[in-house]
């Protein structure tokens, strides 16, 4: 694949940057201790932080925001704590989503939901808990196709 | 006599400084902590890059520096305070109890067996046991015995007292107390050392959680023969065969999250030797390196990595390893990774090394404190980067490892030109001083005696006697021709032993003495002053060894190791029985240095060896004084490098020691150490002598012939970019898009070395445009990012700042093209996008390769010293003799010697300046007195010896056509005399017949043989 610069935006990375939880982006030195330590990567190989950092850096502004990736983090932070130079990955993204959103590829209310889903998936963590403690049932590893809730 | 100094630690460094010091003739207490000298590098297995183990090469200068007259060493001893000032420190020292007399203990071992209580062994780094009562490591130095006052019974508990028992000596001492006192000192070198670092590898990586998992420095242990599991790599938790291994470089190291951003410079390379290692040791192994960026920036350094990297199955993997897991099924370990510049992977495996980091020792900052010397961020001590071992108080010096990561010969240098600096405060006299004692005359007449042998053989308490029937063997010899008497002894080396010998030599009238027992590494000085003060010529003492050559490898076969000991005593008599009285010789020393270079480095040495009192001439062939310094801009870590090389020049020129030839060629050197001549063309001839040399000849950079350098004034060097900045050129403030490109001309197949202060120097550069202009972009495409040491935080300064930073290899390299016009054009490949990025910069900067000064060739050839590979000037031992040619007085520095920053050549010289004084110091020189003599009457002139002489120590006179030895230069290595056809030369201390006689002796068969073969 062959980049214009000019295609690519320089100013991206100031963007991120600008904005609280992004400020230390270009402190990566793209060790990769962020994508081995990420459950998410470890189950989808499309999801790598550090390739993501990359792109932010370089300026693949569109691809970044328009994609489904930026949404696939769990806010975990196990990337936050695995890094040596303090990048905050987590914050990053976090950065890029309020970026996707206010460039109008994905609603607000994309965010809620996922949240809500989340806070379902605890429930449902703990309610599975205490039916498998009780003896009502044994464990489902996979979920059901709503989404268990 | 100079005033003393002191220095703290018995490491290399402090190992170092004290032997240069007392080289100079100034007295010196060294102090240890430990109970034995040795530190860090006594527990490494090899050594980088030449895989030399390391112990064989530092146990020699161990012992060298302890048994100098002019060094005083305390062990177990530790600094309380300093008061006073430059040239009278008091030094308050607190010496923990040993409980073991030291002027009685032999260090037999005797009592370890007997002591019921077992500790884990602090030199295995727990991962062995020994005794309460115990040697420190088995080559101790001082060879003496200690107690663990926490586990000793009778300490804790009075009881047991079984070491006090069984002791031979009447060592043991329970009573001993903490004892304080108080030296005199003009100056205090401090080299402490560092402790590893490991971060905090407990909960990254399950450090001690899983025993599987193993530092570094345990690593060193167990690659070690003597070590826990005698050299064998195996599974620590269960001792099963390892399959596969991964190293994992940076464990505590570049980790801004952890407070320890900066590289620790070794480990790289030491992982890379422990992956060659593993090779040789499990040839089927699977071994994996888990990197950021490979530092190998030392000098020949590169070509080990090479190595490493075309050796099968050895793979490198830039991933940094998130964390390790035990798998419960079969208890590998696995690593969370990216396998590269991918996403996701994991790996299992059998063992994982942590390559730990350099950190200073947390009581080593409080006794910084306490000497109110000022520490850095990281808690390193501070010293200047233009004085690298000056720290905040003045008369107080620091080197190796305590001012920060860094590697053997740096520490060395380091160490050497620290004293050189304390040399300065000992107020040498030159006139007075390193006046060599003659050496003393033997009074006993030898020649034309009957020979009259006594052999000693030492039972070595259980030792020796445990296995070899020592006195079965002491009979048998007593029977020999020419042995007037054998006597078999408990303990030689004890002091009433000592004294024995003398009683025997003048009560029997001996003059020749065998001694069977250890090794002559550690007692031959011993023993050879114990003949000498009986009035004997030392080399009329000869040793055998039956100890490690007999008891300890024969453990089993007593019968066989007895017949063996005494094969071994008889050919020892075989081979002393001619020997003959050696002196050593005189010759008259030059006190003058001759410094060839007027660089920063050649300068730096200058000044050095004029402070301490020694005449200097300084050569340079330009008219100015400077050498690449005056187009550099500013320092590695920033600071203006214009003022401090005025003051230098100003600081030299108004030295009236120092002789200055500027303008003028090197046209001829000849001579050797302590009587060189240097013939200079210029301005007029000029003839100059000296004793030693000093090579400071410098470097030059590479003018590249690629990326279309010298096709568009937008295209620079680096320097070429320093001296635009330091001129502040308009050219620069038009300039909003900048890439620069590093290892132009370095790392590639002809010039395989990397020239090591260029990663630095692009990120000065950038942080410093980036500063005046944060508009701009400045990208810095780089193979391998080598901001080693403190120089990290200036990666992540620039990082910071917004500099962007790509990775290219050797198949992909940055394309540059000069489109419409004078425009530039950029085409590079970022490996983890994978994508091909265009750009049209305003300016390109080339970091371009160091190279070789272009005489370099021409001196080496002039001076008979060698240069290596790569055409930079060789040292003579890449780990210990940093700074010393091959070439006996020749010293080397700065660029001369190899790519490298002002800091490091200032360093350097220093040490050069220190390694040099070491031999001005001394009136004349004394020769060595096993050296090559040749037979006039047999020599044909053929030139052979001179041929294979790797020293230049012998040449054919072209007039006489006959062999002439060089008594100075000839080091007794003896190959000459295997080239020789006409046996014309032959080895004092070592001559042929001795030899025949002794290899007769051995072959006899048995003693009827015998008595008519070698004896006669």
């Amino acid at each position: 694949m062959v980049k214009e610069y000019k295609e690519l935006d320089l100013k991206f990375k100031e963007e991120i940057k600008s904005k609280p939880g992004g400020e230390n982006l270009s402190l990566c030195f793209s060790c990769g201790s962020c994508t081995a330590t990420c459950p998410v990567s470890e189950e989808e190989e499309s999801f790598n932080p550090r390739l993501m950092i990359k792109k932010s850096l370089l300026g693949y502004k569109e691809e970044l925001l328009s994609e489904l990736t930026i949404w696939q983090c769990i806010q975990c932070r196990r990337c936050v704590s695995a890094c040596p130079q303090n990048v905050r990955f987590a914050d990053i993204i976090r950065v890029l989503r309020e970026l996707s959103v206010s460039a109008g590829y994905y609603s607000e209310d994309l965010e809620e939901e996922l949240e809500k889903f989340d806070q379902n998936l605890v429930k449902y963590r703990l309610k599975s808990l205490e039916r498998v403690q009780s003896g009502k049932s044994s464990w489902e590893t996979e979920l059901p196709e709503s989404g268990g809730v | 006599m100079a005033d003393p100094v002191i220095v703290i630690g018995g490491g290399i460094a402090g190992i170092q400084a004290a032997t240069d010091l007392a080289e100079m003739g100034v007295p010196v207490y060294l102090v240890e902590k430990s109970p034995s000298l040795g530190g860090r590098m006594a527990q490494l297995d090899k050594t980088f890059p030449t895989n030399d183990c390391s112990t064989c090469i530092l146990a020699p200068k161990i012992t060298s520096c302890y048994n100098h007259k002019n060094v005083t060493t305390y062990t177990m001893t530790e600094l309380v305070g300093v008061e006073g000032t430059p040239g009278n420190f008091r030094v308050r020292l607190k010496k923990r109890p040993r409980y073991i007399n030291e002027d009685k203990c032999t260090g037999c071992a005797e009592c370890f067996e007997k002591c019921p209580e077992k500790i884990p062994d602090e030199y295995n780094l727990g991962l062995t046991e020994h005794k309460a009562v115990h040697k420190y490591q088995p080559q101790a130095v001082p060879n003496l015995a200690v107690i663990d006052p926490d586990h000793c019974r009778k300490l804790q508990e009075d009881k047991c007292g079984l070491c006090e028992i069984v002791c031979n000596f009447d060592a043991v001492d329970y009573s001993q107390r903490e004892k304080n006192f108080i030296v005199q000192a003009a100056a205090i070198i401090f080299a402490p050392g560092y402790e590893s670092f490991d971060g905090d590898i407990v909960s990254q990586y399950n450090y001690g959680k899983h025993q599987d998992v193993v530092t570094s420095l345990e690593f060193e242990r167990i690659l070690n023969a003597a070590g826990p599991t005698d050299g064998k790599i195996i599974r620590p938790s269960d001792g099963k065969k390892v399959e596969k291994i991964a190293f994992i470089h940076c464990t505590g190291s570049r980790d801004f999250s952890r407070d320890h951003n900066y590289c620790s410079s070794v480990c790289c390379m030491y992982s890379i030797k422990h992956a060659l290692l593993t090779r040789e040791h499990l040839p089927d192994a699977a071994v994996d390196l888990f990197y950021m960026d490979i530092r190998s920036h030392g000098k020949g350094f590169e070509r080990y990595f090479n190595r490493a990297e075309a050796t099968s199955g050895v793979n490198f993997i830039r991933s940094r390893v998130a964390e390790i897991e035990r798998r419960e099924q079969d208890s590998r370990l696995q690593l969370k990774t990216t396998g590269g510049d991918g996403g996701f992977k994991s790996e299992d495996y059998d063992l994982v090394v942590l390559a730990t980091g350099i950190a200073p020792k947390e009581e080593v900052t409080e006794d910084l404190q306490k000497l109110k010397v000022r520490t850095n961020k990281y808690g390193f001590a501070d010293t200047g980067e233009f004085s690298p071992f000056v720290t905040g108080r003045e008369g107080i010096f620091a080197c190796g490892a305590v001012t920060g990561p860094k590697d053997i010969p740096e520490s060395v240098a380091e160490a050497s030109g620290s004293a050189v600096m304390a040399g300065g405060l000992a107020s040498l006299d030159i006139k007075e001083l390193g006046v060599t004692e003659a050496p003393p005359i033997a009074s006993r007449a030898v020649t034309n005696q009957r020979t009259r042998i006594g052999v000693f053989i030492c039972h070595c308490g259980t030792n020796i006697a445990g296995v070899i029937d020592v006195e079965e063997v002491t009979k048998r010899v007593a029977d020999m021709p020419f042995v007037e008497l054998a006597e078999d002894v408990k303990y030689l080396c004890s002091t009433d032993s000592q004294k024995l010998i003398a009683d025997r030599i003048e009560e029997y009238d001996l003059n020749r003495i065998l001694v069977a027992s250890c090794t002559p590494r550690t007692h031959e000085m011993l023993f050879q002053d114990a003949v000498e003060r009986a009035g004997l010529n030392p080399h009329l003492m000869e040793m055998t060894n039956i100890r490690d050559q007999g008891s300890w490898v024969h453990k089993d076969e007593k019968e066989k190791a007895t017949w063996k000991a005494y094969e071994l005593v008889r050919a020892g008599v075989a081979r002393i029985k001619n020997a003959l009285p050696l002196e050593r010789g005189e010759v008259d020393n030059i006190t003058r240095a001759l410094v060839l270079g007027g660089g920063v480095a050649g300068m730096t040495a200058a000044r050095e060896l004029g402070n301490l009192g020694f005449p200097v001439s300084l050569v340079e062939k330009e008219e100015f004084l400077g050498g690449k310094a005056a187009s550099i801009h500013r320092s590695g870590l920033g600071r203006p490098i214009r003022p401090f090389l005025e003051r230098l020049i100003q600081e030299i020129k108004e030295n009236e020691l120092i002789d200055i030839y500027s303008g003028y060629e090197i046209e001829d050197i000849s001579g050797f150490v302590g009587n060189y001549q240097l013939e200079l063309s210029g301005p007029k001839a000029v003839e100059l002598e000296g004793g030693v040399v000093i090579v400071a000849t410098g470097g030059e950079e590479l003018k590249p012939d690629e990326y279309k350098y010298q096709n568009s004034e937008k295209i620079m060097t680096a320097l070429e970019l320093e001296e635009s900045i330091e001129n502040d050129d308009n050219s620069l403030s038009d300039a909003k898009n900048i890439y620069m490109i590093q290892c132009v001309g370095s790392r590639e197949e002809d010039r395989p070395y990397c020239s090591r202060l260029c990663c630095t120097q692009s990120l000065r550069n950038a942080i410093e445009l980036k500063k005046k202009k944060p508009d701009s972009e400045i990208t810095i495409l780089y193979r391998e990012m080598r901001s080693y040491g403190y120089y990290e935080d200036l990666y992540r300064e620039a990082r910071n700042l917004g500099v962007n930073f790509s990775r290219y290899d050797l198949e992909t390299k940055p394309k540059i093209d000069i489109v419409e016009g004078d425009n530039l054009e950029i085409e590079f490949k970022e490996p983890l996008t994978d994508t091909v990025v265009k750009d049209n910069p305003d300016l390109v900067v080339l970091a371009a390769a160091i190279l070789p000064g272009d005489d370099n060739n021409r001196i080496s050839k002039m001076l008979k010293t060698p240069l290596n590979e790569d055409e930079f000037f060789l040292e003579a031992h890449v780990k210990l003799r940093p700074v010393d040619s091959s070439t006996d007085g020749i010293f080397l520095t700065g660029l001369a010697h190899g790519p490298k920053n002002i800091s490091e050549s200032i360093s350097q010289s220093q040490a050069a300046a220190g390694r040099a004084a070491s031999i001005l110091s001394k009136e004349f020189l004394l020769t060595a007195a096993t050296i090559a003599e040749v037979d006039e009457s047999l020599c044909i002139g053929c030139g052979d010896c001179e041929r294979v002489c790797v020293y230049k120590a012998i040449e054919v006179d072209p007039f006489e056509k006959k062999a002439e030895v060089n008594k100075v230069l000839c080091k007794g290595c003896g190959n000459c005399l295997g080239v020789c056809r006409p046996h014309a030369v032959d080895l004092k201390g070592f001559k042929n017949q001795q030899i025949l006689d002794e290899v007769e002796a051995l072959l006899a068969k048995d003693e009827e043989e015998f008595s008519k073969g070698g004896m006669l």
